[in-house]
């Protein structure tokens, strides 16, 4: 009879109605209001919306973007900068240039008229440089390798200067007789060639850092500063003092001497250039 | 304010998952008296329950981004309180998580040999307490499974299966303890039913 009667629904609850009854009249505890206040204060801190990141000064908040920024800007301008100012390159065309200018003029020179052929219209060329040397181009760019003495460094960069006064001053010498006008594209590249010439016969003459090149800008203005009856001892001195040099040049002295009637030395000329350049094809008006 | 929303305990626990504060409110005063009665009961000590009572509630505000809803909000409140208690009778009162621990489809009888702990026996509640002293007092003279079984069932409006589910236990177990503890009440109040 005590027994508690359970519902006739299967999954429902064993239940006694007057249990149930007395215990829910007897049931009195409550949490307390500071319980309550403080469970309700930890709810609604934990969905509080966080501090804006507003807050924050913009050059904070901007700061990842703006070095990002800075970076990529830098990187391009560098890239730029080296595409637009290639130094090696730039003068090493030029000199290419020279070079083939130099190479064409044997092909043309029997066709130019013996008083377009003249001592001043050659002009010390780079080629005579020696291979280390125009390799090497250091004293371009400011930058000194390893093979270079440190101590030729600050002599190179006076010399630098005395060869552009010099070249200047070799521009600036006016009443030379000019027999003729050199080609035009064997101006300009003379015109470089000058001046580079000159820089590098100074470097080798009063550094010794490259022995055995007897040339010198004073060498190559010689010529155009003399007379024109003086230059023929002019040529052949110079001719003793350079060994190696530049097959136009060589060339330009043997037909200047044939043209003064000078055929001995002539042909001894030309058998010294023979020696020296022996691959070299000869003109038609000099075979 | 909590009778007149008519939002389910589901919806109003989803709308605080969101950041909805209020609904938490709602949501709390519909639980607050049952649960903090539950653990009174099964803790025998009020300052005890207050800090389990807390604890739970904040476990509850902290399981928000995970709640999902499987079941009845009571169920889930009531498994997590199922929970702490176990862990607070681990710390406290090692011989009762034997109880909690034990098998649960063998329970039933060596369950009741288990006696309440000594100051809640109804000797001692009698004497200063009135009908509230001696339903704690029979209720305290339960075993802790039914007694929890009983408290879910009124405190909670829980299901055989919520109960079951609560408590991690068999359905027909949650249906034999039920019965047990009421059966033992009755006979403890009899003078008063």
């Amino acid at each position: 009879m005590n027994e508690p009667k359970e519902s006739p629904a299967p999954g429902a609850l064993p239940s006694d109605a007057g249990l149930s009854r007395l215990y829910q009249a007897a049931a009195g505890a409550e949490p307390s209001a500071a319980l309550d206040a403080a469970i309700l204060r930890a709810a609604r801190a934990a969905v509080a919306p966080k501090p804006a990141s507003a807050s924050l000064p913009w050059w904070k908040r901007l700061k990842a973007p703006v070095a990002v920024a800075a970076t990529v800007m830098l990187a391009v301008m560098l890239t730029l900068t080296v595409d637009r100012n290639p130094p090696e390159v730039a003068r090493e065309s030029s000199q290419d240039a020279a070079q083939k200018a130099l190479q064409r003029a044997p092909q043309s020179a029997p066709q130019n008229t013996p008083q377009k052929t003249s001592p001043t219209a050659v002009l010390p060329v780079p080629s005579t440089v020696p291979a280390d040397a125009r390799t090497d181009r250091s004293d371009h760019v400011g930058v000194v390798k390893g093979k270079v003495p440190a101590a030729s460094v600050p002599a190179t960069a006076a010399i630098v200067d005395h060869a552009e006064k010099k070249t200047k001053a070799v521009e600036s010498v006016p009443a030379v007789p000019q027999l003729a006008a050199p080609p035009a594209a064997m101006e300009s590249s003379s015109e470089a060639a000058t001046t580079r010439a000159g820089k590098l016969e100074n470097a080798e003459g009063r550094s010794s850092a490259l022995p055995g090149r007897a040339r010198s800008a004073d060498a190559a203005a010689a010529p155009a500063m003399a007379p024109a009856g003086a230059a023929a001892p002019m040529l052949e001195s110079t001719a003793k003092r350079a060994a190696p040099r530049p097959e136009i040049v060589w060339l330009e002295e043997i037909r200047a001497l044939r043209r003064q009637g000078r055929e001995d030395e002539a042909a001894r000329r030309l058998a010294e250039f023979r020696l020296a350049y022996p691959d070299y094809p000869l003109p038609e008006d000099l075979k | 304010m909590a009778a007149d929303d008519p939002r389910t305990d589901e919806g109003l626990m989803l709308a605080y998952r969101d950041g909805d504060a209020d609904a938490f409110s709602v949501l709390y005063g519909r639980h607050r008296t049952r649960l903090f009665r539950y653990l009174v009961h099964q803790c025998g000590d009020e300052k005890q329950a207050e800090e389990l009572y807390q604890d739970i509630w904040l476990r509850v505000v902290n399981a928000r981004a995970e709640y999902e809803p499987l079941a009845k909000f009571s169920t889930w409140l009531f498994r997590i309180a199922h929970h702490r208690l176990i862990d607070h009778y681990r710390r406290h009162a090692r011989d009762k998580v034997l109880l909690w621990e034990g098998n649960p489809e063998t329970d039933d009888n060596p369950i009741e040999q288990y006696p309440a702990s000594p100051d809640l026996t109804p000797p001692a509640q009698l004497e200063r307490l009135q009908l509230r002293a001696r339903i704690s007092a029979a209720l305290a003279e339960l075993p802790e499974p039914q007694r929890e079984a009983f408290l879910m069932a009124e405190e909670g409006g829980m299901t055989l299966e919520e109960i079951a589910s609560a408590t991690g236990t068999g359905r027909e177990t949650v249906k034999s303890r039920l019965r047990y503890a009421m059966t033992k009440l009755r006979q403890t109040l009899k003078d008063l039913i």
